[in-house]
């Protein structure tokens, strides 16, 4: 095979496998194989296309397949209707329907003609759409509801032309002097999500990255402050999830206003049925520190509001407002941080 | 692995008690011989095999299964297995039971894992190859295959240990304890001495 040619299946194979290949690195690899010995292009395509060992895995696989005389493949090879099985495999009792949704439509062979000019993303959520609906609240839900924790007061620079005041000014004055300017308006509201990680919070992991990246990412919050805890708030908590970086709970406090709204994230011992009277008081503590800075503090509870009873979850419901993690809960506690 | 009778009836207890926490308004059961499959348990594939299997278990039992401490241990950051004999128990339940579609879950899985594998790529191979041959012990026309993997992987891994003089190669450990664990499903697996 010409080692063109071979570059060019090799990638296709690659492409098929799902790593993240474009136009860009097909033409760099041709470049590249007029360019060096052939003996060493193998391992120049590998450092140039290859991010992961499992990349390079797929690789060292895809570069033998292509050769002309094969060497023995020591990978684990797998038949093909078991990863990508086709809607018409009888052999199979799963239905389309059963089929990964990024699996479907690969009936056809890629062809070079065929490829986007831009990298394709490698995101997750492309295979697996049904993933979005995770849990009783849907990651569209929350991106929407975050639109409602807006704060807009008309307290920003005096620069934004008043169209109705300009025409009032010139037919009193009868004469056109400069346009009347209005004060823009600024989102003052801000989020502070305080999530419970690890321990019996580990299978909610995805909801929590969820709220994370809805209000981070999709929100139009003005600011939005995150920190990590484990089971009870005390005196620090954490900006990131695997808990490396303090931060003084006294130095959070003092960030908060009257326009801070204080969302916790826990399931107060629910998960696990249990009732810890410790947990029970220091958690109180914790929101009495809290308010006196903020009025504007809910809970969502991941667990259902059934599984509550006789846990430290139905005495915490005595300090603050809780809600269970669905879309009505989270609609609820947003009204709680509006001060409806 | 052997049990003894008293272990056995010890594990069927724990797996009864459990279901009865629930019972009667959710029956557990189908989702639970489901989670038994895979040798590590993710909260995001125990959803899968409910969503596609037993949807009309409520999600709940998800994070019911995967906290249960006398059935599931944390093995890593959102990682879970099931206790050996436990699971051992469940995969012969499962194998009676009528509506256990054990071969399909096993099939699923394979897709499950293989697109996993793409989307993340700083998945260890160790881990993705054994999640993966504990699925493909379950479909009959790729147990041959899983057995030659498995000793060409552990032949490939005795050279080294024999070329490098180690005593204690952690990759032969973690190989005879996945067959093991596959033995019950894996005839060829069962009749090798080497395993035990």
């Amino acid at each position: 095979m010409e080692l063109e040619t071979q570059i060019q299946a090799c990638f296709l194979q690659l492409r098929a496998e799902g790593l993240a290949l474009g136009i860009d690195e097909l033409l760099d690899a041709l470049k590249l194989a007029y360019a060096i010995p052939s003996d060493q292009l193998p391992t120049l395509l590998g450092m140039l296309w290859c991010k992961s060992l499992d990349d390079h895995m797929y690789f060292k696989s895809a570069w033998q397949n292509t050769e002309t005389s094969p060497k023995p493949d020591t990978e684990p090879t797998l038949p093909d209707d078991l990863i990508n099985p086709q809607p018409s495999n009888e052999s199979s009792e799963l239905n389309s329907s059963d089929m990964l949704p990024g699996e479907i439509d690969k009936t056809e062979p890629e062809t070079i003609g065929a490829l986007p000019l831009l990298v394709p993303s490698r995101a997750m959520s492309a295979d697996y759409a049904e993933f979005k609906n995770y849990y009783p609240v849907s990651r569209r839900f929350m991106a929407y509801t975050w639109r409602y924790l807006k704060r807009e007061m008309p307290d920003g620079p005096l620069k934004q032309i008043d169209f109705d005041r300009t025409v009032e000014i010139i037919t009193r004055q009868g004469f056109y002097l400069t346009p009347a300017y209005r004060r823009s308006v600024i989102d003052h509201a801000h989020l502070v999500l305080l999530l419970d990680h690890g321990g019996s919070m580990t299978p909610f992991h995805h909801y929590l990255r969820d709220l994370v990246e809805t209000a981070y990412f999709e929100s139009t919050l003005a600011q939005v402050d995150i920190y990590y805890f484990h089971n009870v708030p005390e005196t620090s908590l954490y900006f990131d999830l695997y808990f490396t970086q303090r931060v003084a709970l006294t130095a959070i406090i003092e960030d908060l206003d009257e326009n801070t709204s204080v969302l916790l994230v826990s399931d107060a011992g629910a998960a696990r049925h249990r009732n810890d009277p410790i947990r029970i008081i220091v958690t109180e503590d914790f929101l009495n520190h809290l308010r006196r800075n903020t009025q504007s503090i809910a809970w969502l509870n991941p667990m259902p509001r059934d599984r509550w009873s006789n846990t430290s979850a139905q005495e915490i419901e005595q300090f603050v407002a809780m809600f269970p993690m669905n879309e009505d809960g989270l609609t609820q506690a947003l009204d709680v941080l509006r001060g409806l | 692995m052997k049990y003894s009778e008293q272990d056995a009836q010890a594990v069927e207890q724990t797996v009864a008690n459990f279901l009865a926490r629930f019972q009667p308004d959710f029956d557990y059961e189908p989702l639970l011989l489901y989670a038994a499959l895979p040798l590590v348990l993710t909260a995001e594939l125990l959803h899968y095999l409910r969503h596609r299997f037993v949807s009309g278990t409520p999600w709940v039992a998800e994070v019911d299964i995967l906290l249960a401490g006398e059935l599931c241990h944390e093995r890593g950051y959102e990682q879970y297995t099931m206790h050996s004999p436990i699971r051992s128990y469940l995969l012969q339940r499962a194998k009676q039971h009528p509506d256990i579609r054990i071969e399909d879950a096993a099939r699923l899985m394979i897709q499950y894992l293989h697109a996993f594998a793409r989307s993340q790529p700083f998945s260890t191979y160790t881990d993705m190859q054994m999640q993966q041959w504990s699925a493909l012990a379950f479909i009959k026309d790729m147990q041959s295959t899983v057995v030659n993997e498995i000793v060409h992987t552990f032949d490939a891994n005795l050279e080294l240990q024999l070329d490098k003089g180690e005593e204690n190669n952690p990759e032969l450990k973690r190989l005879v304890a996945l067959a093991e664990q596959l033995a019950p499903e894996l005839e060829a697996i069962r009749k090798l001495g080497c395993w035990r």
